[in-house]
């Protein structure tokens, strides 16, 4: 197995990718606007990037 | 990045993309394009999440980064010029209504909320005047002569300061002209870097007629004896107990449902979704784009529909007609019908008129009511083609298929005769001429009992089964 730090590296793009095209979608659909909720984006980034660094401190 | 599954899938959706173009003509590819691109970057995440766990699965090696570099770049672009595209297309049902509102314009802020209400006495049958352009309005028809307003208005602003000052700008506005009584809104003098919404609920006299304009909201009506008009942009109609007549002119719009309407029905919509039209005693014209399901019921003096792809005419329909993606289904009609489509399968019942079809592409299924047949006309340049002939029906059959199977499952008197990669069966006992072509595809006459089109049970006997076709010989 590839160490866990690795692989949250590695999805990291992924998931935020995921949340850009949920964000984009929720503001077409009518409900919040992408202007009001792109600070997810970044929250999303840091708890992952948080995520890598407490995995990382475990080994 | 190598072995990656995104730039086949890609490819992929594109090929779907031209061939939904293709098979519906109706929609753009750069409207669904428009429409859909954040779903695409949701897939995109999603294939490279799994990518990545089949190879944490499989003990290989990770990538340093789940998304390259050249990806997001990619990726930025793809969003740059598919929100350009939104907003393009956005603008443009906009710009049309003379006015132009970007929407997102509205980054901080919330929202405020201010009563409506307001009454006027008015003449037993006045014509009412609703200018609202964002919101919805109820209006319904009571004994009483007179017009009562209640309702909000939504105002959104940076706070309650702001709030205030639009909404004194935006006077809501009830005034009798003589027989006229306007009621407005005036949200465009609230300018245009607010938005705001005014959802109305009007009582009017039964006998008025109602006229609405706006850009983006719904307008339903109900009980009244006048006519009933809408203008806009982008609306959800709906439409009870209409007495007069209605004319709906939109650009735009999800829905528009009317039921018991006693005048005649106009609909012209660029581009909307489901309608639904129920119990019409006039005559019903629909013309326009549409994506959803169209449903007509009970049109007494004939009903007319026109989009890019069909156009279809039934003089009286007592039953229903039934358009959906790919799909039409008449049932009980009293008046002769006519129908031309690009592509459709096409299933009518419940007739005794003449009719006649015909199809660039579709299959088509008849199923008349009585065995007092009119003339029918039906041909398809590809599809199957399947009559249910009542048992003691006068007739003057042609069916001919240019390439493919025939069958008479109705047996004698009509003779099938095979004919090159094709074949026909013809007979004729003195009735009415019934012409059935197709260009490709099998052709089937039945003997079918007179088709109940109401009922679920089929009153055609069960079909000998049939013996095994040969393999289709490809032609080299």
């Amino acid at each position: 197995m590839p160490s866990s730090v690795a692989l949250i590296a590695a999805v990291r793009g992924p998931l935020i990718l995921i949340t850009l095209g949920t964000l984009i979608a929720i503001d077409h659909a009518g409900g919040l606007r992408f202007s009001r909720t792109w600070p997810i984006l970044i929250i999303t980034f840091g708890v992952l990037k948080l995520a890598e660094y407490m995995r990382g401190g475990q080994q | 990045m190598r072995n990656s599954f995104v730039g086949p899938i890609l490819l992929i959706g594109v090929g779907v993309l031209f061939l939904a173009n293709n098979l519906r003509p109706d929609l753009s590819p750069w409207r669904l394009i428009v429409d859909y691109w954040p779903y695409l970057l949701i897939i995109w995440g999603v294939v490279r999440l799994i990518e990545i766990a089949w190879l944490a699965s499989r003990n290989q090696p990770l990538p340093k980064r789940g998304v390259s570099s050249g990806e997001w770049g990619m990726i930025i672009l793809v969003s740059l010029v598919a929100s350009g595209m939104w907003f393009a297309f956005d603008a443009k049902d906009r710009i049309r209504g003379g006015r132009i509102n970007l929407r997102g314009l509205q980054i901080f802020g919330e929202s405020f909320e201010y009563p409506v209400s307001a009454n006027v006495n008015c003449s037993k049958n006045p014509r009412i005047i609703v200018e609202n352009r964002r919101g919805n309005v109820r209006l319904v028809g009571s004994d009483a002569d007179q017009v009562v307003v209640s309702g909000h208005k939504t105002i959104m602003g940076l706070d309650r300061t702001e709030a205030d000052k639009i909404n004194e700008r935006m006077k809501f506005e009830l005034l009798v002209q003589g027989d006229q009584v306007v009621i407005r809104t005036n949200q465009e003098r609230a300018g245009t870097d607010n938005r705001v919404d005014s959802d109305l609920e009007v009582h009017i006299p039964k006998g008025a007629s109602v006229e609405c304009r706006g850009t983006r909201g719904d307008f339903d009506v109900s009980n009244i004896t006048g006519n009933f008009e809408v203008n806009s942009e982008n609306a959800g109609v709906r439409g009870q107990d209409i007495g007069g007549n209605v004319r709906i002119d939109l650009r735009r719009s999800d829905i528009i449902r009317l039921m018991r309407v006693k005048g005649n029905v106009d609909v012209k919509g660029a581009r909307a979704d489901d309608i639904e039209l129920d119990e019409v005693t006039g005559q019903v014209v629909v013309e326009g784009q549409f994506t959803g399901d169209i449903d007509f019921r009970r049109i007494d003096k004939g009903l007319r529909f026109i989009s890019e792809a069909t156009t279809l005419t039934v003089e009286r329909l007592k039953g229903r007609a039934h358009l959906s993606d790919g799909d039409l289904e008449v049932e009980d009609i009293l008046g002769p019908m006519k129908l031309r489509s690009r592509s459709k399968d096409v299933r009518v019942s419940g007739f005794a008129t003449p009719i006649e079809i015909e199809l660039d592409r579709g299959d088509i299924e008849l199923s008349p009511g009585s065995s007092t047949l009119s003339s029918i006309i039906a041909k398809t340049s590809s599809g199957a083609v399947t009559m249910h002939m009542p048992e003691n029906a006068k007739y003057d059959l042609e069916a001919v298929t240019r390439r493919g199977d025939v069958d008479n499952l109705f047996g004698s008197p009509l003779e099938r005769r095979e004919e090159d990669r094709g074949g026909s069966i013809r007979g004729k006992n003195g009735g009415p001429r019934i012409l059935l072509e197709t260009g490709r595809g099998s052709m089937t006459v039945t003997r079918g009992g007179v088709m109940s089109s109401r009922s679920d049970v089929s009153l055609v006997p069960p079909a000998p089964p049939k013996a095994p076709k040969p393999p289709i010989v490809v032609e080299r």
